[in-house]
């Protein structure tokens, strides 16, 4: 069964529909590509599949594990599994990343029927996640996003995907205004999380960070369709060609 | 009930029956007070104004929000003997946290169930000693401008001096606690208090509100705080207080060159609370910091009108105010910022936000900004509004629950102020309460 299956998909926002009838299929294990230019729909994608309010689905339906997703609110899908890397990440001042992630970490684990992580445990968890994208203890201290650059912002975003452990990630621009370093920081810090039961969804506009995620399957997304899918090779060729040759 | 002119042609307000149950007690209470004639015709004077103020309404600029007749239905009696016991004050101290505690029951301030342990903290009372009290810092009786004031002038039943010697760091905190007792009938309290911080002292003090008993009570406060040269006061008022008092209290400060006054109002609750805060600079170069934290819900009134008074150049105040307004509750902030012509160099800031939890919740906001001198930095912003629905999502969208979220963000709301208490116990004691009111109202 696939992990996440999406049929005929159609939503809008402010009465604009955005999505005109998306078709996908990820199984486990499994990291797909979603390529495209501005305004196809990329963001509304992910944005639908995390619950954002504001959006209307119109048409079609989603299913994350044989659940149908589209019936749940935000925390549930994160509780079922799913993790939004987001392409903006909101600063939250007065509520710390510690305070942030132990409240989303034990709500999780209740929802699973699970004892809240003790305080030794949850400590070393932190230590060896926040290692693993290179963030150092006291940032961690720090208000939610409050001040960090931009590359912090996205490490901050791996930081908790890591400790949350999903089974799909969707990685919405995570490397949209990322240097290179940060990128390959970033970029191993998904590798790492990769395994044969998880599965990845990373939106992006350019080639470059598939160098470092290297898909499966990358798809096009055009207008609110996707008009091609294939292999990782298909990324190298819109590179190469640019979208206008979709366009055609 | 409309008389609005005597027939001594002298202008009154609406005749209210609140008033008027004082009006009927208040010849019987002056003569058994047995009091020096100086301060029973002081109390004299003060209740003559009382009954030609009357009760404001809600045309007047300063209870514009206001409506007072509610008070009307009440039946008040002065404060009796006190039903007060050991284990009760017990209850009511602070556990972890060794602080000087000034018990006052119904306004009276009790010895017997009082602790100091510091040095250089004086106190006495009316009662005790007349002429000492008054002495210190050249305090003075005087009519005020206000209706409640001069109530409090008219019925209170003893005076507390409060004095921080000269030169002296008073090492622990000094608990205010105020009790005020409705177990033998509907009850009226007239706390007075001077509190004079001498020429470079310290001292940190934190007033807490108890209530017992069945029966409604009501206080009307007044509080008059010298702070000298060099001097630094810290005072924190934690406002905690059951559908069945009615809080009005006034606050007056004046503070002489080179001091610090810090004041933390914190209010979690109250049906009617109503606090006027106001400061008067006499010396330059002195720092003023107001913060405020307010959380009314269910059908609370809580009103915060707070004055600055520049008079004097090189002076900063700075003032931040917060609440969360839920419910059907309403509350008010008025913050006025005078700055006479010759304060120049002044630094004034104000700021007040709120969160609106529901469509039936309702904050007033005014800003008062008068500025009479061309050398000054003052600002002001006020803002309300509901929770930021990114924030709310990006937290949803990690696990945590919608009550969660939302709770999260409103206490960083208001830990804002409440980081701001430099005693710890206390800064824990109000992030405890605040967060159990928050998992409790909104669960």
């Amino acid at each position: 069964m696939a992990l996440l299956s999406i049929k005929n998909l159609k939503a809008k926002i402010n009465e604009t529909e955005i999505l005109h009838g998306i078709n996908l299929e990820i199984n486990p294990g499994e990291t797909h590509a979603i390529m495209g230019p501005n305004g196809s729909g990329k963001s509304t994608l992910a944005s639908v599949l995390a619950g954002k309010p504001g959006y209307e689905v119109t048409e079609g339906e989603v299913f994350f594990n044989g659940k149908n997703l589209l019936e749940m609110p935000p925390e549930v899908r994160a509780r079922e599994g799913m993790f939004l890397a987001f392409q903006y990440p909101v600063e939250i001042p007065g509520v710390s990343n510690t305070n942030l992630i132990k409240s989303a970490v034990n709500e999780i684990r209740k929802y699973r029927n699970l004892e809240p992580l003790d305080a030794f445990d949850f400590i070393s968890m932190i230590k060896e996640k926040a290692a693993m994208v290179e963030i150092e203890q006291s940032f961690l201290n720090r208000s939610v996003n409050e001040g960090f650059s931009g590359g912090e912002k996205k490490r901050n975003e791996v930081f908790q995907m890591a400790m949350l452990d999903p089974v799909l990630a969707v990685l919405d621009e995570t490397d949209s205004g990322l240097d290179i370093d940060a990128l390959r920081i970033v970029a191993n810090g998904v590798n790492k999380l990769r395994r044969k039961d998880n599965s990845f969804l990373v939106i992006t506009h350019y080639q470059r960070l598939l160098n470092y995620i290297v898909p499966d399957y990358v798809h096009v997304l055009y207008k609110g369709r996707i008009v091609k899918s294939g292999g990782k090779e298909l990324a190298l060729e819109l590179e190469e060609k640019g979208y206008d040759w979709i366009k055609d | 009930m409309t008389g609005l002119k005597t027939n001594t042609g002298v202008a009154m307000g609406i005749k209210s029956k609140f008033i008027e149950n004082f009006a009927n007690k208040f010849d019987t209470y002056l003569k058994a007070s047995n009091l020096p004639d100086e301060i029973a015709q002081f109390k004299a004077k003060a209740f003559g104004r009382v009954l030609s103020d009357q009760l404001p309404t809600p045309k007047m600029e300063e209870w514009k929000y206001t409506n007072l007749a509610f008070l009307n239905k009440y039946n008040f009696e002065l404060a009796a003997l006190p039903t007060l016991d050991c284990k009760t004050v017990d209850k009511f101290i602070f556990q972890d946290l060794k602080a000087n505690v000034l018990v006052f029951n119904n306004g009276k301030f009790c010895k017997e169930f009082s602790i100091i342990i510091d040095q250089n903290i004086e106190i006495v009372t009316l009662s005790q000693d007349v002429s000492n009290g008054f002495a210190w810092n050249n305090i003075k009786l005087e009519l005020a401008s206000d209706v409640f004031s001069n109530l409090n002038s008219a019925f209170f039943e003893d005076i507390t001096f409060i004095r921080i010697k000269r030169n002296s760091i008073i090492e622990h905190p000094v608990h205010l606690l105020q009790i005020f007792d409705g177990n033998l009938s509907q009850t009226s309290i007239f706390p007075r208090a001077f509190i004079t911080v001498e020429e470079n002292a310290q001292a940190k003090f934190i007033e807490t509100y108890q209530k017992i008993g069945e029966f409604d009570t009501i206080s009307v406060a007044s509080t008059e705080i010298k702070i000298a040269q060099s001097a630094r006061f810290d005072f924190v008022r934690t406002q905690i207080l059951p559908d069945t008092h009615i809080f009005i209290g006034r606050t007056n400060v004046e503070q002489d060159r080179n001091s610090l006054f810090n004041d933390i109002t914190f209010t979690l609750d109250g049906k009617f609370v109503r606090n006027n805060l106001n400061t008067k600079l006499v010396g330059e170069y002195t720092e003023t910091h107001y913060y405020g934290f307010y959380f009314a819900d269910k059908d609370n009134y809580i009103d915060n009108h707070t004055f600055m008074y520049h008079a004097l150049p090189n002076c900063f105040s700075n003032e931040v105010y917060k609440g969360i307004v839920g419910d059907k509750a309403t509350a008010v902030f008025n913050g006025k910022i005078l700055v006479k012509p010759d304060a120049q160099k002044t630094n004034a800031y104000q700021s007040n936000k709120n969160i609106l939890l529901s469509e039936d919740a309702t904050i007033n906001t005014k800003p008062e900004l008068e500025i009479y001198a061309d050398d000054v930095k003052c600002s002001h912003g006020a803002t309300s509004g509901t929770l930021d629905e990114e924030q709310l999502f990006y937290l949803r969208a990690r696990g945590i629950s919608y009550e969660n979220a939302r709770n999260l963000l409103l206490a960083a709301f208001g830990e804002e102020i409440i980081e701001k208490i430099e005693i710890p116990q206390v800064q824990n004691m109000l992030s405890e309460l605040f967060e159990s009111k928050l998992a409790g109202k909104l669960k």
